[in-house]
């Protein structure tokens, strides 16, 4: 009986031990490296484009990686659980103060989170709204689609006199972050009432007409199937889902909508500071940057990595982050903006600062 | 019976009582229908287009349309995690549950069975988060340890009460017999009386393995999710199959979600194997 | 056996088996002190403000700031657990009924085959078929209608803008823990004896009569059921994380998203401890989930074992 168990114990074992183990394997070839991250959802399409693509050239290398949001990046490397992070924010100050010099920071890839909305008897229009508009509609206090305030920016829309849902993230993410320093830049009363941040109190939740709903696709889902609902997702989502998105005022006063072109005209507003460097202010620059044809809710996503690395994690890591600095502009899917080149080379920099230990 | 004289609104009540426990019963088997076609036909189509070999070996290529590529590293996950957490389940299961039943009455032995009822009902997550502070954060890394010692937790309750059950229903006669021949204790339990019970026993374990293979909870703070890289060694972060599944499930690009109902495929396949299996070993109807 | 009356060898065959069952002992009080421990810094800064408010005010800079109140998941999984039994008892004592009852032969093994396969299909994939199927399908044909004409009720008040609602996870819930409670109903009744069985016929009783009555018969063992089941619910994590919608909503409505306790600590857990004191908040929320899950499944198997020691008599 014991006999069987131990038979069957062994059976499983050395099935899962035969299992084909990808790359590296016989001969000379190096042993294989594994890197592994975990963090922001919203740079993964990117990044599993990009692993099939680097690893396919570096067989020897394996990459994985875990998406649970930018707050599990950040905990996860700040307790060198993992060997990079992505967070969509980059740290914040106090934290960057905390581990300055060991921890290197750098954007990887650009993106938009964009305004969605369902407002039946719209047709192909595309809604025109502003910052204020926005910060006044999760207030509370624009209650109605046929507001003034909107009206005032969409002449010749005929807007119905229907309450406003508006929906908003349920958990801890960095597209809130996003959307609510945008919110804050664009207007005062928000930045003092209510702040930006991973998580908020939104003030229209109070009125009933605040819905929350979890990650990107339940914020989508939610505005899908709720008429007169707005929301706020990441770009690629609003482009998966075929939902309309609207075009926001800039602080020049020109509505414009998220673009490849129009994300790069707000990210090139960003400093290339060094990898070491705090970027917590300098990465806000994007949003809300005054410039010409900028779309205004524009950011770049951060990847975090150790600067000493054991020898081994260190040369892979170095590849990685070259290939990123190098080549990931090429791969980029839809619903996502390349970095412009002065911060790919700051990518270039962080690979180069990395000190490979033993 | 009765039923021919019955008054009219009696025979009306009794016919729509009837329609209404059938109806309930049809109500509560409909989703099993319905999840395990939608399993089926979902999973077989993203299997044929992958390929059956490069499924079960492959690693995920979501963001390729044609084909999502495979969730071997997921699967020698939970092969590897099931291995472990038998090694260590059986032994412990085993000699409490011989405990249980050979001390029957005792305090202690009551104890250690209402202990292993309480636990089989206790929630999977708490083993999770308990196992993420007494493993994970002292060892600084996700591991397949840590996974099978979070599976561990909530497979041995399982096997308890499974084994002390078989060991129990051993009739009274077979133990006096072994000791009127002058065996001892000792081999009267592990060589008569387990031999006896060892289909029930044997059963109990698949049980436990069934469990082992279809538990997400423990595995979120332990595992990591590995989905694309073979580990070294067991203390190497891993992945599992039901841990794809709900990482996965949630995606936006399709190739996730079809990674996911294969997933689902291949996972359902697992367990309706070792409940089979257990079934037929134990000879009847198996608590789970 | 008393201690005093056993064998040297015996004792020592006692001795060297009770290391083992001190494991089960000691996997429960380990947990139990890590989620105490764990707890502690925000007890110590909120005391049990923790347990009674509906806050998540996480700030990374300034921990000062943050403030957690658990009272939505708390409720929430306090409220979907009632649903799931509600439904639960409906779809376990109908099929129940249906197996012991009302088939024979070949349809009764199939039926009873098929259920176990129910039992055993993981929570995950429920999960999985939640958020695809079932969730779609309940806000269309049940929510919106049961709004629309009775959204006068505090039940259905909300507008169910997604599928992913308390009630959609109560009644998951209900479906996933029907096969065991129907386990325990159909062991009950199989257990009638059968004098009074025969003595339930032979009073000219109809067929749903004789039910009725055997069904009252074994109450203690369906409420039993329902008790336990109460526990399995409460504890489930992924599927519900899967259909709950997350929203700490504390509300009446099962068309309104809502959280558990288990799905917070499922979705909030991973960034957690990048915060100062959300980790222990969410531990704060396990031991609570900890204790209710202790006292329910006590008094569940305390029900289980009263039923049987009065059964006994019968048989």
């Amino acid at each position: 009986m014991a006999a069987g168990v131990i038979i069957a114990v062994a059976v499983i074992a050395v099935a899962a031990m035969l299992m084909p183990h990808g790359g590296g394997g016989g001969g000379g070839a190096p042993r294989t490296v594994i890197l592994r991250g975990s963090g922001a959802t919203f740079p993964m399409p990117a990044l599993y484009k990009w692993i099939d693509v680097f690893t396919s050239e570096h067989p020897w290398i394996r990459i994985d990686y875990s998406d649970g949001g930018s707050g599990k990046g950040l905990s996860d490397i700040l307790q060198h659980l993992v060997d990079f992070a992505c967070s969509d924010p980059p740290l914040p100050r106090s934290i960057w103060e905390k581990y300055r010099g060991e921890l290197l920071q750098f954007p990887d890839i650009a993106g938009a989170v964009v305004v969605v909305y369902n407002l039946p008897g719209l047709g192909n229009k595309t809604l025109v709204l502003s910052g204020k508009v926005l910060a006044d509609i999760y207030l509370g206090k624009v209650r109605y689609w046929d507001d003034p305030e909107i009206a005032k920016l969409n002449p010749g829309i005929r807007l119905p006199h229907h309450e406003i849902i508006a929906v908003h993230r349920s958990d801890a993410s960095g597209t809130t972050q996003i959307f609510t320093t945008f919110l804050s830049k664009a207007d005062r009363e928000w930045a003092e009432k209510v702040g930006y941040g991973k998580v908020v109190n939104w003030p229209v939740d109070k009125t009933g007409r605040g819905i929350g709903a979890e990650g990107n696709p339940g914020v989508a889902k939610a505005v899908m199937n709720t008429p007169y609902s707005i929301g706020y997702v990441e770009w690629a989502y609003a482009l998966k889902n075929h939902m309309p998105y609207a075009a926001i005022l800039n602080p020049l006063g020109e509505p414009v909508k998220p673009s490849v072109k129009s994300i790069l005209e707000a990210v090139a507003y960003i400093k290339p500071l060094s990898p070491a460097d705090d970027w917590s202010r300098n990465a806000q620059r994007a949003i809300y940057a005054p410039r010409k044809g900028a779309y205004p809710i524009s950011s770049v996503s951060f990847m975090l990595v150790w600067k000493k690395m054991p020898s081994d994690k260190c040369k892979a890591m170095k590849l990685w982050l070259r290939f990123l600095a190098e080549e990931s502009y090429k791969y980029i899917p839809e619903g996502y903006a390349p970095l412009p080149k002065s911060l790919r080379e700051v990518i270039l920099k962080a690979s180069e600062m990395l000190e490979c230990q033993g | 019976m009765g039923e021919v004289h019955v008054a009219p609104t009696r025979r009306l009540k009794n016919i729509l009582g009837l329609a209404a426990i059938l109806a309930l019963a049809g109500i509560a088997l409909l989703p099993l229908i319905h999840i395990t076609v939608t399993v089926i036909a979902q999973g077989a189509s993203t299997i044929a287009k992958t390929g059956l070999l490069e499924f079960l070996t492959g690693t995920p290529h979501p963001m390729n349309p044609r084909n999502p590529g495979g969730i071997g590293p997921a699967i020698e996950g939970t092969l590897i995690i099931l291995a472990l957490s038998l090694c260590i389940t059986i032994p412990i299961a085993l000699n409490t549950s011989i405990f249980i039943a050979e001390f029957k009455g005792t305090p202690i032995s009551r104890t250690a069975l209402l202990l292993s009822l309480l636990l089989v009902e206790f929630p999977t997550i708490l083993v999770g988060l308990y196992i993420y502070s007494t493993v994970v954060e002292p060892m600084h890394r996700f591991s397949l340890l840590a996974g099978a010692l979070a599976v561990s937790i909530v497979m041995l309750p399982y096997m308890v009460v499974e084994m002390s059950e078989a060991l129990k229903s051993i009739p009274r006669e077979l133990r006096e017999a072994a000791y009127s021949l002058g065996a001892s204790r000792f081999k009267t339990v592990y060589r008569i009386l387990l031999g006896a019970a060892k289909r029930g026993i044997l059963a109990g374990v698949l049980l436990g393995a069934a469990k082992a293979v279809g538990e997400t909870a423990p595995l979120l703070f332990t595992l990591y999710g590995a989905f694309n890289t073979y580990p070294h060694s067991i203390l190497d972060p891993g992945a599992a199959v039901s841990l794809l599944i709900y990482e996965y499930a949630w995606q936006p690009t399709p190739g996730f979600r079809e990674l996911a109902w294969g997933a689902a495929l291949v996972l359902m396949a697992m367990v309706a194997l070792l409940i089979a299996a257990a079934r037929i070993l134990a000879g009847r109807r198996v608590i789970y | 056996m008393e201690w005093r009356r056993m064998s040297r060898s015996d004792k020592r065959f006692l001795l060297s088996l009770l290391p083992f069952p001190l494991i089960l002992l000691a996997i429960l009080l380990s947990m139990l002190a890590v989620f105490v421990l764990k707890s502690l810094p925000i007890l110590e800064k909120e005391g049990l403000k923790v347990f009674i408010t509906n806050v998540w005010r996480a700030s990374e800079t300034n921990p000062a700031k943050e403030e957690y109140g658990l009272l939505a998941a708390i409720w929430g999984s306090v409220y979907t657990g009632a649903i799931a039994v509600l439904v639960g008892a409906l779809l376990s004592t109908g099929f129940a009924i249906t197996v012991e009852e009302l088939v024979r032969g070949k349809a009764r093994e199939l039926l009873s085959a098929l259920m176990d396969m129910m039992a055993a299909t993981p929570t995950i994939i429920y999960g999985l078929w939640g958020v695809v199927y079932l969730a779609p399908f309940l806000r269309r044909y049940i929510y919106l209608p049961l709004h629309r004409y009775l959204g006068w009720l505090p039940f259905f008040q909300e507008y169910p803008t997604t599928g992913y609602t308390i009630g959609t996870a109560g009644i998951l819930l209900g479906i996933m823990i029907t096969p065991y409670a129907a386990m325990i109903i159909r062991e009950a009744y199989a257990s009638i004896p059968l004098s009074l069985r025969e003595a339930a016929y032979s009073i000219g009783t109809t067929r749903f009569e004789a039910i009725r009555l055997q069904m009252g018969l074994i109450k203690p063992a369906v409420i039993s059921a329902l008790v336990l089941g109460y526990g399995r619910a409460i504890g489930e994590t992924v599927a519900v994380a899967l259909v709950v919608g997350n929203c700490r909503s504390l509300t009446l409505s099962i068309t309104a998203p809502g959280i558990t306790v288990a799905s917070l600590i499922a979705s909030m857990f991973k960034a957690a401890p990048y915060y100062h004191y959300m980790e222990s908040a969410l531990y704060a929320g396990g031991l609570a989930l900890f204790l209710i899950g202790l006292a329910v499944n006590l008094a569940g198997l305390a029900l289980v074992r009263r039923w049987e020691e009065k059964w006994a008599k019968y048989m």
